[in-house]
């Protein structure tokens, strides 16, 4: 019985996450990223965030945001961008985006504030669908039918 | 949001100096041509209003030199424009793309800066869409390492194209598969109405909060301008 009790203590124990991990994993993105010439040192970074992790091919693909700005202009231009990673933080794709962001992942498929196009062409979305073999296509969902980031639940319960 | 006092008493002083009126011709002449090919009703005066936005106007150093501030340090307008990306090469007109190519012109010549400004405003703002140039399908073996978008730029398709004739291709494809395909391209679907908005949202990618505010002061202004 406390073999058993143990045994389920252990199962449901989940390592405490400090602030400092955070940190240093940010660290090591902004690392990869600059490595990988991901960032441009003629640009003003303002933004390089981990967004969420994507599902697809039975890896998981960190997403990331990153903004740059042109630096020295009378009225700064930002030029954002999403960047999909591998488990190794490498560089594997980049969607262009203008004012949309990057809210949350679900499965293979990544949801965005606003609507936008690959390759910047019709058709316009906020869902970007991964495939097995990383290309990307775009759908739309009505607002109100977004999954709920994190646990993927429907928001149907309002109807209930 | 309230504008920098300064900011908005430097575009007041358009009103008594018509040296803020220095590329009017250019944007003129830029826009019209920019209606007749795309049969679009852009007003040249939002543009002229984006100009003073960018440069800060005739005491900014950027006046005489990069007005529409394309071609900074880092700035990637320019290299986009250069190497035709983006689609610029279907907003830019042809005299415009033989001058950017035999490079000649600086872009801190102001002039050229502001027509090379323009193009690069409408190719941020522009909607594009698939164009196809041969309704015929056609067939494309999947190799080992294809993706979608890799195939399309190779047998001369858009992604888009591929995705509705295999609708299967958007969750995986396979070597040995067989993907129907027309001939097709990206286009230019419409240009929108420039609204200081979209300008910010487009162009501007929110880099700067206040810039479809900016741009609405200086359209105030210049709807004053009595000369």
């Amino acid at each position: 019985m406390r073999l058993l009790l143990m045994l389920l203590l252990a199962c449901t124990w989940v390592a405490p996450v400090r602030a400092g991990d955070f940190d240093a994993a940010q660290e090591a993105l902004y690392a990869a990223m600059k490595r990988q010439k991901a960032i441009d040192p003629e640009l003003r970074l303002v933004t390089l965030r981990y967004v969420c992790s994507l599902e697809y091919a039975k890896r998981r693909w960190p997403v990331v945001d990153s903004v740059e700005q042109v630096r020295g202009a009378v009225v700064p231009r930002a030029f954002n961008r999403i960047l999909v990673l591998d488990q190794k933080l490498k560089l594997r794709k980049i969607v262009p985006y203008a004012d949309q962001a990057p809210r949350f992942c679900k499965g293979n498929q990544l949801f965005v504030q606003g609507e936008l196009g690959i390759d910047n062409a019709a058709p316009y979305g906020n869902v970007l669908s991964f495939s097995d073999n990383g290309d990307v296509s775009v759908s739309k969902i009505d607002v109100n039918d977004l999954p709920i980031p994190l646990t993927g639940e429907r928001k149907t319960y309002f109807l209930k | 949001m309230t504008l920098d006092p300064k900011w908005t008493a430097t575009i007041d002083a358009a009103l008594s100096d018509s040296a803020w009126d220095d590329y009017d011709e250019v944007i003129k002449k830029e826009v019209t041509d920019y209606n007749k090919r795309f049969a679009t009703t852009i007003d040249w005066k939002i543009l002229k209003a984006q100009l003073w936005t960018e440069s800060g106007g005739p005491k900014s150093g950027a006046w005489t030199t990069r007005p529409m501030q394309i071609g900074n340090t880092g700035d990637k307008a320019w290299g986009v424009m250069k190497a035709h990306k983006e689609h610029s090469n279907l907003i830019c007109s042809a005299a415009l793309t033989k001058e950017i190519d035999d490079g000649k012109s600086s872009i801190n010549d102001p002039k050229f800066n502001v027509r090379v400004g323009i193009a690069y405003v409408l190719t941020r703002v522009a909607d594009y869409g698939t164009k196809i140039t041969d309704p015929k399908e056609k067939e494309y073996v999947v190799k080992a390492g294809d993706s979608i978008e890799a195939i399309a730029a190779r047998i001369g398709t858009t992604q888009q194209n591929l995705f509705d004739l295999n609708p299967h291709a958007k969750k995986v494809i396979h070597p040995g598969d067989k993907l129907k395909y027309q001939s097709a391209a990206i286009d230019v679907t419409s240009i929108p109405v420039l609204t200081p908005e979209i300008l910010q949202k487009r162009y501007n990618g929110n880099g700067d909060s206040t810039y479809a505010e900016k741009i609405k002061y200086c359209q105030d202004v210049i709807a004053k301008i009595k000369r």
